[in-house]
Parts: C-alpha cells; structure tokens; sequence
C-alpha cells in the first residue's frame, strides 16, 4: 500500500473522530431515507386517492415512491460528496507544508505521483466509507420497485466519480495553497463551481440559445419521429447532477407518477435536449391518457389510467416511437470529470515535483529564524 | 569526490544565492559549510539534495546530476533539514518506519533498520513514546535517525545543532563524528562556527553566495595563516634563557614573558615551530608544556570574509 495513504489512514482512524463521524452520517442518512419514505407515502396516498384509487398497495404506488426515494437518497449523497470531500483533500498537501513533511517525503523514493496518488487515496477513502455505508438504504427503493439496481449502482457509480473529481480538484488547489484556510475555501469554491456554476451555464444556454420550446412537444412524439432539436445542449455535459439524473433513471420514460420525483427539474433539461419539449410528465399525461415510452422502441399510449396495473395495458394500447436522438449524457459527463480529475493530478504534481525553481520552505524558514 | 559544484549560479528573484560557487566533498569527509545568514549554506543543501534546481553550473553527487536523475541522487543522500516535520499521533517507531517506507525499504526488513536506528541515536526506550512528546534534542537525533533511514553514503545536516541545550550538543556532535567513523561523508552547515570546531576534517566558507575558501581544515589554516602563535610553558627559573633562546631564533618575530608562561609570534609552518622547540630543548631548558595556538573557525571565517578578493565580511556572525 502507498505509504503516504497508510500513513494518513492511520492518522485518521486512531481518533475517535472517525467513528463518531461516521455513526453520525449512517444516523443522518437513516433519518433522512425515512422522512423520505414517509413523505413518499403520505403524497402516495393522497393523490392516489383523489384519482379515486385507495389501493395503496398497488405496483403504481410504490414503483413512484421507489423512484422518489432513490433519487432523493442519490442527490443527497452528491450533495454530501460536494460538502464532504473538499474538505478532506484540501488540507492534504498545504498540510504537509505547513508541518513541514513536504520535503522530506520530497528526497525520499516517493515519486511526485506517488505523493499525489497517496494523498488522492487517503482524501477518499472516508468518503467513500462513508458511500458504502449508505448502500443499504439504497436497498429500500430497489424493493419498492419503479427502479432496477442497476439504476442504483450507476447512480452510486456517478456520485463516486464526482467524488474522485472533486478530491483531485481539491488536491490541485492544495499543492498550490499557501495556507490551510486558503486550500480549504478555494476547494470550496471550485467545487460549488463545478455543481452549481455548471447548472448555472446550463440554464444560461437553455434560456439563451437552447431549443425553442414551442417548436417542440408530445406533438412530436405522437408524430413518431424525433425530430432535430438543433445544436446540443453542450454545458450539460458538465454538470454531475445531470450526470446523475441521466444514470439512475430513463430521460424519455414517460410516466405519470403519483409522487413528483426530486429529478424533475433535471428531466426537463434532458428532455430537452433530447429535442422534447420540456414539459413535465404529468403534462404529457393530461394531454394523452398514461404513457409508457421504451426509449427507443416505443410509446404505449393507454385508454385508461388503471389498466396498466391490471396488466390488460396491450390490448388498447396503441405504440409510437420514442428514440433519444442523442446519445447517454452520463457517459460525456464521466468523461468530462476523468478529463478534469487528470488534469487536476497533473498540475497537483507539478507543484510538489523536484527539483523546483524554488522551494517555498525558504521563506517559512526564514520566518522561523526571525521569530 | 562525492560532491562537485562547479560554478553553481541559483538566483531568488533578484537575490543572487548563490554566485558562481565552486567547492567539492571528498568521500569520507565531513565538510562544514559555514557562514552567515543567507550566505547560500541551504541553498547548496536544497542543490545537492535534488529539492531545488539550479540556474546555472554543474553539479555532482556520486557522479549524477540532481537535475537529470533526482532519485538516483536521492538513494545516496540523507537530508537533515533545519526543520523537523511531525505527524500528529504517530510514535518514534512508526515514524521511523513511515519513512522506511517512503525509501522503499521491504516491510520484511523495516522494523530491525528502524530498532538500529532508534539504538544508534539511543532512543530506544522513546520507542513508543508520542513523536510530539519528545525534547527538542531528541527530536533532532530522530530527525538524524530519519536521514539515515536508507543507509545512504552522503549526510547533509542544515544547521542541526539549532537550538539545542549544551547537553543535547555535545550528544549530537558525538553521533556526527561516530558517523563520519563510520564511513559515512558528512556536510554540516552551522552560522554558529564554534560548533563545528572539532568535527569537520574540511571546510567550505560561504558568504554572498560565493564559496571564498574550501579544503582541509589545516591547510586552510596555514595558507590563511602564515606563521602561528606558541604558548610555552617552562619552569620559572628558566625563564629568562628560554626568553633568550627564543629572541636567537630568526623565524621568531616577538616574546612576551609573564612568569612561567612565554608568548611567542613565528613565522613559517609546523615544522618551524617544531625547529624552534627542538632548539629551546637543545638549550636546556625543561619544556613543560609546548602549545600551538591554531586559529579557531571563527578567526578563519572573519580573515576569509574580511580580506577575500574585495568582498566585505559580513559582521552578523551570530554566536
């Protein structure tokens, strides 16, 4: 094992503060899964009822609170990792400046990489503890139905990439920091850069220069063919909750749900740049009666909302083809984050790579002489 | 030679560190490198070590340039900074051994490296003892154990009697010398000449970032110096023969007499002072006691630096 991980490791979890830490998280993430189960089933039961069905029990039901209840748990989790994981990886490499370590694990046989790569290794490994421990409360849902665990593992899958992508940025800015504070805000900051700013660009461009809505809407899918929605939504492809939306969930799956998913306002931006109208699921069935899309195969269009959980859906359905005319956003954002996570780690080296022009030891140096 | 500088230029910005300095190690040596504050003493250790790149020159160690191949050079090199890094939380033992590990030492081997390392600088019963807890002294013979954590052949200790106590001095002036015994080359910086009186076979004296003179200790000394100083004790008796005998002599130059104890001036190197004494003894005169008076490192330092090549020396000789 990497020395500088080991060692940091061991650092971390001689304390009490791990465990406490930890506890705390797996109680936090418990108590929130529950509220959201709750709250799932209590808006379950209401609407259900006012469309005149009481079966809380049935599929439709709980297929809607499984979807609301992952993808509340998912954007949760990438909040934490945003909030989490700067403030681990920033103080890494200033850290080793400030006590002074940084030249001595320098004139040993530790590469620049090796330093980097540690450092990367211990910043992580609590957060992701952290993430494996929350797995099982992603085992609710699944149960639930309306998601596959795939949905979940690719969810959880995104939240680590942005984790990794987050740590090196952090890093990056923790080899170039003069101080604990400063690596501590400006990871901060770049990482709320990285999630809000992004979202930011994204609205920018949906606004701006993005498909005009009127052109586009369940006209076309009624239509059959998807049609060119122009240019793609490029800034997308940057943000790690769209990323997100996009892995653990089916963009064009039209389907009404009794209990609004937290990803709603991501669905209409990728349904969008899908060249569909951004409109929400439940305007697509107020105009059509239930809807089922396959993506890329075909819409079901149902007579009558009740038949789908009584299975007689085929009989009456009638089928329209829905193709996402762009390829997986997920993919571009992963690779958006590898690019970004390299060249985090790169520049994160060259800061800490000897021999340099000059060593910044000098001047604590100096300092420590004077006092 | 295990180091080589030659002509080693390092620029700050505007502040010239170093300026065309010249100087070599031979393998065996211990080497002082003295002089004053930000005369370039650290700034050659940071060279040698691989830490910072030069701007201009050639630099050697064991034959590699730390530019070209840094951790070929690193294999070679124990670096004793003027700092001493901490880990929160880990014991002299781990510590060691963490920094075997970053010399890629096998675990298999680490823990009887680190148990001789801790025995060499006796502190074998901090073992387990909180790295933080430790005294300034012995934290600085941890830091020496830590440089030698790979065995290399080449020591470089920046300033690292620093504040210490007395006590804590001398032990690690012992261990230094136990060392270079030991076959290992040492470079040792202090701006505290005294320090390195008694230690260091050769010297390197640096002020401006020039290296103004280098070589073996003595040699420094009789080119810097040419002629010396006897004390002579004899019984008082015989004082004023001796004082007699003295005056005769053509290579002494003056004779102060205080009861027992003779002062005189020569000019020439040991073996005149040893013709001198021959020629007191021939005389008669019972020589109780017949002592050179070398100049000290501090005396080297102001000579060199005062009269060297129209650079002035620097007054801030901290004691």
């Amino acid at each position: 094992m990497n020395p500088v991980a080991r060692r940091e490791l061991q650092e971390r979890f001689r304390t009490l503060r791990s465990p406490l830490l930890l506890g705390a998280w797996v109680m936090a993430a418990g108590v929130l899964t529950f509220l959201a189960y709750v709250y799932a089933r209590s808006t379950a039961e209401s609407s259900l009822s006012s469309l005149g069905y009481s079966s809380l029990g049935s599929l439709f039901a709980s297929a809607s609170m499984g979807r609301f209840i992952l993808h509340s748990v998912l954007l949760g989790l990438l909040t934490a990792v945003v909030f989490v994981v700067p403030g681990q990886a920033a103080v890494t490499i200033v850290g080793e400046r400030e006590r002074q370590t940084l030249p001595l694990l320098q004139v040993s046989q530790l590469s620049a990489w090796g330093i980097v790569a540690g450092k990367l290794m211990s910043s992580l490994a609590f957060i992701l503890l952290l993430l494996i421990a929350t797995v099982p409360l992603l085992v609710i849902p699944v149960l639930l139905g309306g998601v596959t665990v795939a949905n979940a593992l690719s969810g959880m899958g995104m939240v680590i990439g942005t984790a990794v992508t987050v740590g090196a940025l952090s890093m990056w800015i923790s080899a170039r920091a003069k101080s604990v504070q400063g690596a501590v805000l400006g990871s901060y900051l770049v990482a709320v850069a990285l999630v809000i700013g992004t979202l930011a660009l994204v609205l920018a461009e949906v606004l701006l220069v993005g498909p005009d809505p009127e052109d586009l809407g369940p006209t076309r899918i009624v239509a059959g063919a998807p049609r060119d929605a122009g240019r793609e939504l490029y800034s997308a492809w940057l943000n790690p909750y769209l990323g997100l939306v996009d892995a653990s969930s089916n963009v064009l799956d039209f389907r009404p749900d009794v209990v609004d998913s937290p990803y709603t306002p991501f669905w209409q931006v990728l349904v969008k740049r899908q060249g569909y109208a951004a409109q929400s699921i439940n305007d697509l069935y107020s105009e059509w009666g239930a809807v089922d899309v396959v993506p890329g195969r075909s819409v079901m269009i149902e007579g009558e909302f009740g038949m789908r959980s009584t299975g007689l859906t085929s009989s009456t359905a009638t089928s329209r083809s829905v193709a996402p005319i762009r390829g997986a956003l997920w993919v571009r954002t992963l690779v958006f984050e590898a690019v970004l996570t390299l060249l985090a780690l790169f520049a994160a080296r060259r800061h800490i790579k000897v021999p340099r022009r000059r060593m910044r030891i000098l001047r604590r140096k100096d300092v420590s002489l004077a006092s | 030679m295990i180091v080589e500088f030659r002509a080693v230029d390092k620029r700050y910005g505007k502040v010239r560190a170093l300026q065309g300095a010249d100087f070599t190690v031979p393998r065996g040596a211990t080497v002082g490198l003295i002089g004053p504050n930000g005369a370039g003493k650290t700034t050659s250790m940071l060279i040698m070590t691989s830490l910072l790149a030069r701007d201009g020159g050639a630099v050697r160690v064991e034959g590699i340039d730390p530019q070209k191949d840094p951790r070929a050079v690193r294999r070679h090199v124990g670096y004793m900074p003027d700092f001493f890094g901490v880990y929160e939380g880990l014991r002299t033992r781990e510590y060691l051994e963490f920094f075997a590990a970053t010399q890629n030492i096998r675990p298999i081997a680490r823990p009887a490296v680190v148990a001789d390392l801790l025995a060499l600088v006796d502190l074998e019963d901090k073992a387990d003892a909180d790295v933080n807890t430790l005294s300034r002294g012995m934290k600085q013979r941890l830091s020496l154990a830590r440089a030698l954590v790979h065995d290399p052949q080449l020591l470089v200790l920046d300033e690292p009697a620093s504040g210490l106590d007395p006590r804590a001095r001398v032990q690690l002036r012992q261990l230094i010398a136990e060392l270079n015994r030991m076959g290992r080359t040492v470079v040792i910086s202090s701006h505290i000449l005294s320090e390195l009186e008694g230690i260091c076979s050769h010297l390197a004296v640096v002020d401006h970032g020039r290296v103004l003179a280098e070589g073996r200790v003595d040699e420094i000394r009789s080119r810097l110096f040419t002629g010396g100083r006897v004390t002579v004790r004899i019984d008082e008796e015989n004082a004023v023969l001796a004082e007699e005998v003295l005056r005769s002599q053509s290579e002494v130059s003056g004779v102060t007499v205080e009861r027992n104890l003779l002062r005189l001036e020569f000019a020439g190197d040991d073996l005149a002072s040893a013709r001198i004494l021959a020629a007191v003894v021939a005389a008669g005169v019972p020589v109780i006691e017949w002592r050179v008076e070398a100049a000290g490192f501090e005396e080297l330092f102001l000579h060199i630096t005062g009269n060297g090549d129209g650079v002035v020396g620097s007054p801030e000789v901290k004691q």
